[in-house]
């Protein structure tokens, strides 16, 4: 039995890095690719692992706190706070326009009201982690709607503390005065934390940072998990506490953290896209499969509006504006932990089906679209030339 | 001629990349660079018919982008200090290079007599891209060397001046 998990885990490894290398080589997210392999080795998939169940859920929980850890790492506060005030009006349109088409498909299935909040947080967040990425690899950061998406997508990871806070408090599902409660808690905790990490910022990057790598992996690792599973107990999610606290650490901190924990990041966010495909009862994706196409064409839409209204308000023309629509559409990382909260919670069979089949659709359409603009970018150019 | 056009450069952060500081050239392009966070820094120029577009960039580690910023004083020698960083009240840096025909190409540091004659002290020597930290008075320059010298701005200036002589 021990064998065969070995062999398993390294066989699903491999897979992983072959998927890696395919979605690389098209320049596309390798994030689908992790949800369908899942999806394949669920036990309601084709063919189904024995794989421990608790040894890659806790894998899993690690992947999302890093993922989380490592995007408030990227970020200072001042520059979070900074980024909301430069572009607060996108961001408010960006929430409104986006968030409200899963809520409203959440209703319209019949959910409940927890669950149709999930999924609105689902269709909310783009990912950050395929929109830079792409934005690095084309070469665009030096465009003029630069600062309009990355704007954009800072307030999204703003909100997404708050998000996460109040939707781990609705799953409880402890009432509406318990939930009542639990926002105010979470909406003190967070400003706490951010007006703490803001002042001692420097001093707790001091702390964890010692010449040996080997011991600020250990403190880095040892710090975040406290912080999370802290959280937890205040019943604010541990992510929401992951990211908390990488926005103290700064500077060449900050830096050093992406060094050493950004591969073990990547390991674990893989696992973590795997168990959630795992999750998914492939049975149940027939019946949401209209819906949540029709709801990813939406979403999809609506994104590229918020994008092309962000980047008009920061000066680009056309061209611009088309870029950062396109570079916005791509939902990804951050929708999966949403909907792993519901799972989770087990609130409804539903929404993982559904989440997944609008991820799995805007995370390939996201960077296709922004590959199509570039060509088009071109042939525009082009023909202006002649 | 049109008098020179005043250059306005325009600051703008990335949030979660770090600064972005670029202005737009007579000829219509935008060009700027980028610092990130995590150090170096990227070089840019817009796209000829589209100014929001990056056609290219490039990214330069610490000492390319000081070898550049060598580069456009267009001779070390030249009399404009203006690239000159003043460290502390009086005290500066800058970067002098052997070019081919100085007289102490293939010559020792010692030969210069540099601290002697100017107060300008070489801290390291740039070649190839690689920085050589507190050169002996042993070390042999060669041609393209880059001096990163500290002392007062006329004592760089007279520094300048001997590795230059005659020619």
């Amino acid at each position: 039995m021990r064998g065969l998990f070995l062999l398993e885990l390294g066989a699903v490894l491999l897979a992983l890095a072959l998927l890696a290398r395919l979605a690389g080589r098209f320049s596309l997210s390798p994030i689908p690719l992790y949800l369908v392999l899942g999806l394949l080795v669920g036990e309601h998939g084709l063919l189904p692992l024995e794989l421990s169940r608790e040894f890659i859920d806790l894998g899993a929980e690690l992947g999302a706190i890093l993922l989380l850890f490592l995007l408030g790492v990227e970020y200072s506060v001042d520059e979070l706070i900074a980024g909301a005030r430069r572009a607060y009006v996108s961001g408010t349109l960006d929430l409104v326009l986006n968030f409200t088409p899963g809520l409203a498909m959440g209703l319209l299935l019949g959910w409940s009201a927890a669950a149709a909040f999930l999924l609105g947080g689902v269709t909310y967040i783009s990912s950050s982690g395929i929109a830079a990425k792409l934005m690095r690899d084309l070469g665009w950061m030096g465009n003029r709607e630069a600062p309009a998406v990355l704007s954009v997508l800072v307030i999204e990871d703003l909100v997404m503390a708050v998000y996460l806070a109040l939707a781990a408090a609705f799953v409880l599902g402890t009432g509406l005065g318990g939930a009542a409660w639990s926002l105010i808690g979470a909406v003190l905790l967070v400003g706490a934390v951010l007006a703490m990490a803001s002042r001692y910022s420097a001093q707790i990057s001091r702390v964890v940072f010692t010449p040996s790598d080997e011991s600020v992996l250990l403190g880095l690792l040892g710090m975040v998990l406290v912080v999370a599973g802290a959280s937890e107990q205040v019943r604010v999610s541990a992510a929401v506490g992951a990211f908390l606290i990488g926005l103290a650490v700064s500077g060449q901190a900050a830096h050093k953290a992406e060094q050493i924990l950004g591969p073990i990041r990547d390991l674990f966010a893989a696992a973590f896209f795997v168990f959630f495909g795992l999750q998914v009862d492939l049975s149940a994706m027939p019946a949401v499969l209209v819906p949540a196409l029709g709801l990813a064409l939406v979403v999809g839409l609506t994104k590229w509006l918020t994008g092309w209204v962000a980047a008009a308000r920061f000066g680009s023309r056309r061209r611009g504006r088309r870029r950062a629509a396109a570079l916005l559409v791509a939902r990804g990382e951050f929708s999966i932990i949403i909907a792993e909260l519901g799972v989770d919670g087990g609130i409804e069979p539903q929404l993982a089906p559904l989440a997944t089949a609008v991820v799995l659709a805007l995370a390939m359409l996201g960077p296709i679209a922004v590959l199509v603009v570039r060509t088009r970018d071109r042939a525009e150019r082009e023909a202006a030339r002649r | 001629m049109s008098s020179p056009r005043e250059v306005r450069v325009e600051r703008t952060p990335l949030p979660g990349v770090g600064l972005r500081l670029d202005f737009i050239t007579e000829t219509g392009r935008r060009v700027g660079v980028i610092h990130p966070q995590r150090g170096g820094v990227e070089l840019f120029i817009s796209s000829e018919d589209d100014l929001d577009l990056t056609m290219d960039s490039v990214t330069l580690t610490a000492v390319e982008a000081a070898t550049l910023i060598e580069l456009f004083g267009g001779s070390v020698f030249s009399h404009e200090l203006s690239h000159l960083q003043e460290a502390a009240a009086g005290i500066a840096v800058d970067w002098l290079t052997i070019e081919a025909g100085s007289p102490f190409e293939d010559r020792r540091l010692g030969d210069t007599q540099l601290r002697a004659r100017t107060g300008v002290s070489v801290v390291a020597v740039i070649r190839d891209g690689a920085a050589i930290p507190s050169p002996t008075p042993g070390f042999v320059f060669t041609d393209g060397d880059v001096l990163v010298a500290v002392g007062t701005v006329e004592g760089l200036a007279a520094a300048g001046e001997i590795l230059r002589a005659e020619g």
